[in-house]
């Protein structure tokens, strides 16, 4: 149940994401979705993105001007559910298309979800590719092997996350860490404090990956190996992302033999011997 | 503009498979000014993001990927 309701005839929401490489991500549906919107809006980090845009449905009108420096996220959020929210109310078919994955870190495009099925309208949000699923492909790394934990650098801070240093550990938006203001050049200066708290967990000479995904396709996405005590003094794109790999961890004999698995070690054996009766 | 150009490699899978295989000729064809080919094969993705807002000074985009969350709890 998609908390359709109602008000047939009436405006509708679908908040789409385009992707990291724009159109190349752009799904068949979010493409169909921005086609038949009668009104289409868009909070995107690339000019090139709002061109393809405007070549789909035009004309785009981007709420990009909702952003100030130095205004609270909170008032900027509201403002932008608001925008959304007033043109659906009018009774349009509203698309918003936002960068990335819409629903991955992006705050107003759930909020405006739950606000127009709370006023009765029909609204749902499509999946997109995100910036996660670019690192995984571009770093060559699976989640599922030894597992992930994932925070927006600040809230992993200010929540004194605990970690678990046999799983990989990715940190959002290390570029603009521990501030929460709008600031288009990003904000370095409390990276040691991010370098002191992961350092907590892993040895400071762990090597590290500070990622930036490609958003053309003219390019390499930004892929710098690092000593975790470097990080500080690094030079960081304020759209970077931190990818600290899992330290090695030995299963558990014990917990294997109690869940009838073969042991690792005999597991080992076992494909060793596999690989060999093939051979 | 290389703005124009990026829009037209995304849009044109040929044109693309072409610029990967044969850069040089591609990019001679384009019109680009040699500064603008230059940022291009330079590989450089802060390089080529620069130059882009450059072009579109009054693009209607955020400057860096804000984050899009709030941090509940916190006022801000």
């Amino acid at each position: 149940m998609h908390g359709t309701t109602g008000r047939t005839g009436s405006g509708s929401l679908t908040v789409v994401g385009l992707g990291i490489q724009v159109p190349a991500h752009v799904t068949a549906e979010t493409r169909a979705a921005i086609e038949r919107a009668d009104e289409v809006l868009c909070l995107l980090a690339d000019p090139v993105a709002i061109a393809w845009l405007e070549t789909v449905n035009p004309p785009v009108q981007p709420l990009h001007g909702l952003y100030e420096p130095g205004k609270s996220r909170r008032q900027t959020y509201d403002a932008i559910v608001e925008a959304i929210l007033e043109r659906v109310r009018r009774g349009a078919r509203v698309c918003v298309a936002f960068y990335g994955h819409p629903g991955v870190f992006v705050d107003p495009s759930h909020e405006a979800i739950r606000g127009a099925r709370r006023e009765g309208f029909e609204a749902r949000m499509l999946p997109a590719v995100s910036a996660e699923d670019c690192l995984f492909a571009d770093l060559g790394v699976d989640p599922g092997r030894a597992g992930c934990q994932s925070y927006e650098a600040t809230d992993f801070l200010l929540r004194e996350r605990l970690v678990d240093p046999s799983a990989a550990l990715i940190l959002w938006q290390i570029g603009v860490v521990g501030n929460l203001t709008f600031v288009p050049e990003g904000d370095m200066s409390r990276l040691p404090v991010l370098v002191e708290c992961v350092g907590r967990y892993f040895p400071l000479q762990h090597e590290v990956i500070v990622y930036e995904a490609s958003v053309y396709p003219v390019c390499d996405p930004v892929i710098s190996h690092l000593k975790l005590a470097e990080l500080a003094e690094a030079d960081i794109s304020p759209m970077a992302t931190l990818y600290v790999p899992p330290l090695p961890k030995r299963t558990s004999a014990a917990m294997a033999k109690r869940l009838g698995i073969v042991a690792p070690d005999r597991q080992a054996s076992v494909a060793a011997d596999s690989a060999s009766a093939r051979a | 503009m290389i703005g124009d150009f990026l829009l037209e490699l995304a849009e044109d899978d040929d044109l693309l498979t072409r610029y990967r295989d044969h850069q040089a000729q591609v990019l001679a064809e384009s019109g680009l000014t040699e500064e603008q080919q230059a940022t291009l094969r330079s590989n450089d993705l802060r390089r080529i993001r620069d130059a882009v807002r450059a072009e579109y000074q009054e693009a209607k985009v955020i400057l860096v990927p804000w984050p899009m969350m709030n941090i509940i709890g916190i006022q801000s």
